[in-house]
């Protein structure tokens, strides 16, 4: 047996994941344990779970992989700081420092921290490049016997945009681009400009974008990045400030976009709205061009994608729309955490000599992304009752259909971004005040926010404009016509968050202001629990579709005890919740007092 | 430390903003940014 430890740090989002024998057994963020949204420090607490869920000690793992090269990322940084200039010294000085003390040979560091948790003497770790990481993430747990593999993020080492070609062999890189000219920083600017957290508010950027008009592309286009018809792009850096450090943009932006950036939580103008949906297009466009010519260099007819702008769910829809391949695999992990996985997986690899193409046993190596910790249920003084599956989801789908919001979390957590159906809030997408329900009274979040459906998948044609699975949620489609509403005369001149009045569809819970849902199918392998209690809502209602949300509020990370889930649900307006096979009612839990108001210790994000 | 550091790496700055990798004008003779492989 051969054990690989993978571990991914001290940027954001760090993770670990354990692989043996090619298989991943698990994985999680640290985040779910620290509490720290996209925590960036060493994952002690979760290397600690992927240990006792494999009953091991850590100086019985065979391999560890750190998931990018300390060394050249610090080459990156001292050029750039050079290339900065004397203007962003007072930015970089303090930074060098901690580069020069540790940060350079971070994979030292990986060591020293496993020692301390009690890993042995002279332990040799593999490091991989960052782009390497991600392109094994997301070619070896694919169901493909070869692919094209595109990976698209702000930055590792020096790569930002790579393509390789995934075959029995391994993957081998064929092309690429380099920092500075990078996809994800332009879209990172745009979050930054538009009010939002860099590394973490993209996805709100992306949200926001149907509410605009894309009236900016030209003036993107012509002043920010220079893009060629094959998708490859070179930013004209000088009018960004991410290079001088500290702030992604400044007075050039300001220049072209007509005046300030708008400061967290101020209102949102018709500009925030256009700039989303401009630079959203002008990221389709690219991500768009780069498939076909990872199609054109590789010559294969599917393709597999990482790195943080594949969790760009609309850029996602239009490739696979475009169908330039056959197949499209997102890894669920597309961003940093996967970086781990995908370190894990090379490791394991070399470790064991592999030269040839392991595929994956069931539909795919991510036993449906439910990799993290599960559960006994403690009661935790809260007052339940525990019922068979049958009365357990028929009381469910009642509730959901009367309005009910319910907290579901069953099983093991989920790896990645989003919740799959074992840490999900759930809710009945037919009725049109789910979404403001959800997102004020359960959520606490910006009210433009749009909600996910999750579907049967043999029902999903009926509703959406779908050409293939999408198990991960990582997909957005349009709602099919057949379900689509005609919009009323006096409402079709709404702009804005206005726009968010128009009931649009028989799901409008889910259809966003552009007609299009970020679509989770749910098959019967990678999730029976879950599909089981969407099978029962379809027979009770006649809807296959529920809406699926990640069970926290904003700011926080998605929970991953029982505790954290009581808590939860106790702090917002959610009605009954659903614990493995415990069943709790709002109106009959006893009063829920907090030293603090929870408010003011979770940051919003 | 960090400034002496900083001044010597200026000269190198010089150098590397006149390099391809820092170029940031669009190239219009070039047909693609991609830097192939294999």
């Amino acid at each position: 047996m051969s054990c690989t430890l993978g571990i991914s740090a001290f940027y954001h989002d760090s993770a670990a994941t354990l692989v043996v024998d090619g298989k991943i057994v698990a994985a999680a963020q640290e985040e779910r344990f620290s509490r720290i949204r996209h925590d960036p420090g060493f994952p002690r607490q979760a290397i600690e779970y992927l240990l006792k869920q494999a009953g091991l000690r850590l100086d019985q793992v065979d391999n560890i992989a750190y998931y990018e090269d300390p060394a050249v990322k610090f080459r990156r940084v001292l050029s750039t700081a050079a290339v900065a200039g004397w203007s962003a010294a007072a930015t970089y000085a303090p930074v060098l420092g901690d580069w020069l003390a540790s940060k350079r040979r971070m994979d030292r560091e990986v060591v020293r921290q496993l020692k301390q948790m009690g890993d042995r003497e002279g332990r040799q770790i593999d490091v991989y490049a960052h782009h390497q990481s991600h392109a094994a993430s997301a070619f070896f747990p694919s169901p493909f016997p070869s692919a094209a593999i595109l990976c698209i993020d702000s930055v590792g080492e020096w790569a930002t945009t790579t393509l390789w070609h995934g075959t029995a062999q391994g993957i081998e890189l064929v092309a690429e681009l380099s920092f500075p000219h990078s996809l994800g920083l332009l879209y990172s600017a745009f979050t930054y400009f538009c009010g939002f957290k860099v590394d973490s508010g993209e996805y709100k950027l992306m949200g926001l974008a149907p509410y605009g008009k894309p009236i900016y592309v030209e003036q993107i286009l012509r002043e920010l990045i220079d893009v060629k018809p094959d998708g490859s792009f070179r930013l004209d850096w000088t009018k960004f400030e991410f290079i001088r450090g500290e702030v992604m943009t400044g007075e050039a932006f300001e220049t072209l976009f007509g005046g300030p950036r708008r400061l967290p939580e101020a209102p949102l103008t018709e500009r925030e709205f256009d700039l989303a949906a401009s630079v959203q297009k002008v990221t389709e466009m690219v991500v768009s061009g780069l498939a076909k010519t990872a199609r054109a260099l590789t010559g294969e007819s599917a393709l597999c994608m990482a790195g943080g702008v594949a969790l760009n769910c609309v850029a996602n829809g239009v490739v696979s729309r475009e169908r330039t391949f056959d197949r499209l695999w997102l890894q669920p992990a597309a961003g940093d955490a996967g970086g781990s996985l995908g370190a894990a997986l090379l490791s394991d690899r070399k470790a064991r000599q592999v030269n040839h193409r392991e595929l994956p046993e069931a539909v795919d190596g991510m036993s449906g992304a439910l990799l993290g910790p599960e559960y006994s249920v403690d009661a935790c003084g809260a007052v339940y009752q525990r019922l068979s599956q049958e009365a357990f989801d028929h009381r469910l789908s009642v509730t959901l259909e009367q309005g009910g919001v319910v907290g579901w979390f069953q099983g093991r957590m989920e790896f990645g971004p989003r919740s799959l159906g074992n840490r999900s809030i759930l809710g009945d997408p037919r009725r049109s005040d789910t979404q403001s329900t959800m997102n004020l009274r359960i959520k606490f979040r910006e009210s433009f926010r749009p909600f996910a459906p999750v579907v049967l998948a043999e029902h999903a044609a009926e509703y959406f404009d779908i050409v293939e699975e999408s198990p991960y949620m990582l997909v957005v489609s349009p709602v099919a016509e057949a379900i689509r509403k005609t919009v009323p005369e006096h409402q079709s001149r709404l702009t804005g968050i206005d726009l968010l009045k128009v009931v649009r569809s028989d799901l409008p819970a889910i259809t966003h202001v552009d007609f299009s849902a970020r679509v989770q199918t749910v098959d019967r392998t990678r999730n029976p629990r879950f599909r089981a209690l969407l099978e029962r809502f379809y027979q009770h209602t006649g809807c296959p579709v529920l809406v699926n949300t990640s069970f926290n509020v904003r700011g926080e990370p998605i929970v991953n005890t029982p505790f954290e889930a009581y808590r939860c649900f106790m702090r917002t307006n959610m009605d009954v919740l659903a614990i493995g096979d415990f069943y709790l009612e709002k109106s009959q839990q006893p009063q829920f007092e907090e030293a603090v108001d929870w408010r003011e210790t979770v940051p919003l994000d | 430390m960090e400034y002496v550091l900083l001044y010597l790496i200026l000269p190198l700055g010089m150098v590397l903003r006149r390099s391809s990798r820092f170029a940031h004008r669009p190239d219009p003779q070039a047909v693609s940014y991609l830097k192939l492989k294999s």
